[in-house]
């Protein structure tokens, strides 16, 4: 929790710190994110402010578009039994991006880093049949358990923006990884790795917005 | 700290000598040695003024490094927010800036329109106009000097160059009848052509500097001897651009060898001489007209109902004014605007009858045009002396103000001043001028012609505003000469 506050502060000082006084307001049209292996829909709001000719720092939003996702199954033969189990995920969390335009005027492709962290809540439904009938007790995993974890992602991001001067669009991707543990395989051992956190990160997206000075 | 810029500029003006503001603070003269700080802002703003000079502003935008923006942008702007207030942030783009101080001009300084008829170059269209960041600039739709073959665009910014100067720059198209109407009042018309151009510019698309040399030949053409070149000078002048768009820098650098231009010395006698010559040549060919014969008349009761006699109603095809004969031999004066174009126009007497009139002469520039009629022992004006006129002396306009039914009506008024319009003398009254009144004659109080009736100024609130041609100016404009 530390480092969430440390990372609210600084962009917290670099939105009031930022000189170039040009600033947008953004929300998603589409933006998957690859938290775990299945990639998910989200849907995201943030702000943009560009601080130089050439960079711009922004803060985005971003939420799980639990209505258009009720719910995963999986199948795994774990600790001597058939498992079938069904996975509902939610997740929000903040994100701040710093990114450096190729040209001048703010406008164009980019690249940049991004940090925040996300919630991340998996609750799995599972439902154990033994592989050799007889062995008659339930297992102690064999219930629904929720599993809840605070990352924080950190990637490299790319993409193409247009000018914060009325409507601008930005298309872009970002890949990297997230910092945290997964309980998963404590709390859910009989999960498949595909729900379980990935490693490996990335983002596709294209927002719209509007700027001004 | 990553960034070792240069925060130091040299400022000089031309001539040296003037004083910087920075910021609108006060801080020295030029040559002025100006070191960055970050406290001056982003955008440093400073103006450079000298007596007898117009003031000049330039802004200049520090910047700072793409390495350092780089390096702040993957490192989350941290590095920014512990260095942005550290002058070694930032750079300026540009060692030494010297500005052009433009000589104003005084407020008594004769004035000329100059109508600017188009521009063209001689140029290679393959050839280079510099260097921009050391690259060739070409010719073409995406050269940071794009637009040097679009002839209006070029014409235009030399329009913006005058602005402000004793010449009255305006971009005129010949063939238009406003444009030929622009020219043949101004009597001379400007064609210049650009015969080389080098620009060496550094910086951004957004902010680019350096000097641009050109070298243009600034044309002048008559208006009246199928546009002849009055006389040419060439001139070879330096913009040297700071902090200016690049897509602005041709306007800029035209705009500013148009302001050369008139700061020539040897200009305003030249042009002077060209004009006067101008108005020579449109008074056309000498017209000897035998004094007339005084109109009879007993006492001044007598004298507007006998006056009346020599003041006619002009009936052009979609017009109607008035007129007056000068000669017993059927001279009339009248204004230019009433006969238009036509050759022959009806003239209507007092006495009930009604002539042709030949149109011998017209003058564009002031408004006025001789006819004849064939006829001979009418009754004609006398010429008075305009200039021995005094404020607030009485003044009578005899003419048919808005219909033929108000022939001869008789208006008074009297003197209210002399005024110069346009570089042309009038008389101005409070005498009621109403449309049909136009090339009548305005007579003081001996009953002798002083000025022809030319127009009035009217509008809500406004009462009272004529004026007329003086009737020694109508002469000589008219090339007229009263023989004994």
């Amino acid at each position: 929790m530390m480092t969430t506050r440390l990372s609210f502060a600084l962009l917290a000082l670099s939105f009031v710190a930022g000189a170039h006084a040009q600033w947008g307001i953004r929300g998603t049209v589409i933006h998957y994110e690859r938290m775990t292996p299945r990639v998910q829909g989200n849907w995201l709001v943030g702000i943009d402010r560009d601080v130089s000719e050439r960079t711009s720092i922004g803060l985005d939003l971003i939420g799980h578009l639990n209505f258009l996702d009720d719910g995963k199954s999986g199948s795994a033969v774990y600790d001597g039994h058939h498992v079938y189990y069904y996975v509902v995920r939610k997740s929000f969390g903040l994100q701040y991006r710093s990114i450096f335009f190729l040209s001048d005027q703010a406008r164009g492709a980019y690249i940049g880093t991004q940090v925040g962290f996300r919630s991340i809540t998996r609750i799995f439904n599972p439902s154990a049949s033994p592989i050799n009938s007889g062995t008659g007790t339930t297992p102690a995993w064999d219930r629904q358990t929720t599993v809840q974890e605070t990352v924080i992602p950190l990637s490299f991001r790319l993409g193409l923006r247009g000018e914060l001067d009325g409507w601008f669009g930005d298309l872009y991707m970002a890949v990297g990884t997230q910092l945290g543990t997964d309980r998963t395989a404590s709390l859910a051992p009989y999960a498949e790795a595909r729900d379980r956190l990935a490693g490996f990160t990335f983002q596709v997206g294209y927002a719209i917005g509007v700027g001004w000075f | 700290m990553l960034n070792k810029g240069r925060q130091d500029l040299t400022l000089d003006s031309q001539p040296s000598g003037a004083s910087v503001t920075v910021n609108g603070l006060e801080r020295g003269t030029t040559p002025y040695q100006y070191t960055y700080d970050p406290a001056d802002g982003r955008e440093v703003r400073f103006e450079v003024y000298s007596p007898g000079h117009a003031p000049s502003t330039l802004e200049l935008r520090p910047k700072t490094s793409g390495g350092v923006l780089f390096a702040d942008a993957m490192l989350l702007h941290i590095p920014f927010l512990a260095d942005k207030n550290s002058p070694a942030m930032y750079n300026i783009p540009i060692r030494e800036v010297t500005v052009d101080l433009y000589r104003a001009f005084s407020e008594d300084m004769a004035r000329f329109a100059l109508p600017i008829t188009g521009m063209n170059t001689t140029l290679d269209p393959r050839a280079s106009l510099g260097t921009f960041k050391g690259r060739p600039i070409q010719q073409d739709k995406k050269s940071v000097l794009r637009g040097v073959d679009d002839m209006d665009r070029l014409a235009a910014a030399v329009s913006d160059g005058l602005r402000n100067t004793w010449l009255d720059g305006r971009t005129a198209r010949m063939g238009t009848t406003k444009g030929d109407e622009a020219v043949q009042r101004a009597k001379v018309h400007l064609k210049p052509q650009l015969r080389s151009m080098k620009a060496t510019l550094v910086g951004e698309h957004s902010r680019c500097y350096g000097p641009v040399e050109m070298e243009i030949d600034w044309r002048f053409f008559s208006a009246l001897r199928n546009d002849s070149v009055l006389m040419s000078l060439p001139m070879r002048t330096t913009y040297n651009a700071v902090s200016s768009r690049a897509s602005d820098v041709l306007h800029e650098a035209l705009a500013h060898a148009a302001r050369m231009l008139a700061q020539e010395a040897e200009l305003p006698a030249l042009m002077a001489g060209h004009y006067g010559a101008g108005l020579a040549l449109s008074r056309g060919g000498e017209v000897n007209i035998a004094r007339p014969r005084p109109i009879p008349y007993n006492g001044r009761k007598e004298m507007l109902s006998a006056l009346v006699k020599a003041v006619v109603t002009v009936q052009a095809d979609k017009s109607l004014g008035s007129g007056f004969l000068i000669g017993n031999d059927g001279h009339l004066i009248t204004n230019e605007h009433v006969v238009g174009r036509e050759a022959v126009v009806k003239v209507k007497f007092e006495q009930g009858f009604t002539l042709d009139a030949q149109v011998l002469k017209v003058n564009k520039d002031f408004d006025l045009a001789l006819l004849k009629v064939q006829a001979t022992e009418l009754p004609a004006l006398t010429v008075g002396d305009d200039l021995a006129l005094m404020l607030g002396e009485e003044l009578f306009a005899i003419g048919t103000p808005l219909d033929a039914t108000l022939g001869q009506s008789v208006s008074r008024g009297i003197l209210s001043g002399r005024r110069e319009l346009e570089g042309r003398s009038y008389l101005q009254t409070d005498v009621s001028i109403n449309p049909g009144n136009s090339g009548g004659p305005l007579v003081d109080e001996d009953g002798r012609v002083v000025g022809v009736a030319t127009m009035k100024i009217s509008g809500k609130g406004l009462e009272g505003l004529g004026f007329g041609v003086p009737i020694s100016v109508a002469l000589d404009m008219l090339n007229i000469r009263m023989t004994p």
